[in-house]
């Protein structure tokens, strides 16, 4: 069984969506239930409480070595994504200890985030947003496209199985 | 939906599956090996990638490109085993069924 460690956003950008939607964090949280459905273990940085004197990388570092086997990465359209940047930081920067202990990366997100076309894997946010994506997907991201909150939820239950 | 029984009515999609199980492999990779035209293998990697049948994985090339490559999944596996099966119980009885029914069955994986 896999040990996951669930990344994505936690708030939409309420200029561009209204904040009354389920949140992206509610959204992860009801991704973990199908995924601990399935015998996973399943990680949120936001669910796990805070240890006394620790720092938010010291957190990541904490959770990404307890024996993570996937990192799972929730990325839907419109949504605050800072935080989600930082943690891509994080990540690629601990490249090494992912290679070392074959830990596998996927990204579950939206149509308009990405797509594959033929032989090739385009990003389609543009800035920053795509600059992010681009660097973890260098590092052997297995990209799972969703349109809609049915295909999200088809998708998370065949990651499910297939984790 | 991704109907199991869609897998039997694409010849195409099954070879991509045994293909991609002997090894990893890129689209043109798969066209070429299997004299697909691109329309086919593009048709069929949509089909078996959102079903999970086989995984995308991004490999970066030396020109800064991100080409993907695809693996079979746990899915994709499963159903090449259990059709594995089939074919085997089938073939065993093509007296009964005759033999342009064998004959395509092993055209699926060739």
């Amino acid at each position: 069984m896999a040990v996951v460690f669930l990344l994505g956003p936690g708030m939409w950008d309420t200029a561009k969506r209204p904040a009354a939607d389920p949140t992206p964090m509610r959204v992860r949280r009801d991704m973990a239930k199908v995924m601990i459905e399935h015998g996973h273990t399943v990680t949120l940085m936001e669910d796990d409480p805070d240890r006394e004197g620790e720092d938010v990388i010291q957190k990541f570092d904490r959770l990404l070595k307890s024996k993570v086997t996937d990192v799972v990465l929730y990325w839907p359209p419109l949504a605050k994504m800072q935080t989600t940047y930082d943690e891509l930081i994080l990540l690629y920067d601990r490249r090494g200890f992912l290679k070392k202990h074959s830990i596998r990366l996927w990204a579950l997100h939206h149509s308009s985030v990405a797509k594959i076309s033929k032989d090739e894997f385009k990003v389609l946010e543009t800035g920053n947003r795509s600059r992010y994506l681009t660097a973890v997907a260098r590092l052997g991201l297995s990209p799972l496209e969703w349109d809609g909150e049915e295909e999200l939820a088809t998708q998370v239950r065949l990651l499910a199985l297939e984790l | 939906m991704f109907m199991v029984m869609e897998l039997f009515a694409h010849k195409d999609y099954v070879r991509i599956l045994s293909s991609v199980r002997r090894k990893p492999k890129r689209f043109g990779e798969l066209q070429k090996e299997l004299g697909l035209n691109p329309a086919q293998v593009d048709r069929a990697l949509k089909y078996l990638r959102k079903g999970l049948f086989i995984v995308p994985r991004v490999e970066p090339s030396a020109q800064g490109r991100l080409l993907v490559e695809y693996e079979i999944g746990k899915r994709g596996a499963a159903f090449l085993d259990s059709f594995k099966a089939f074919s085997h119980d089938a073939l065993r009885r093509k007296d009964a069924l005759g033999e342009s029914v064998a004959a395509e069955l092993e055209s699926f994986t060739r």
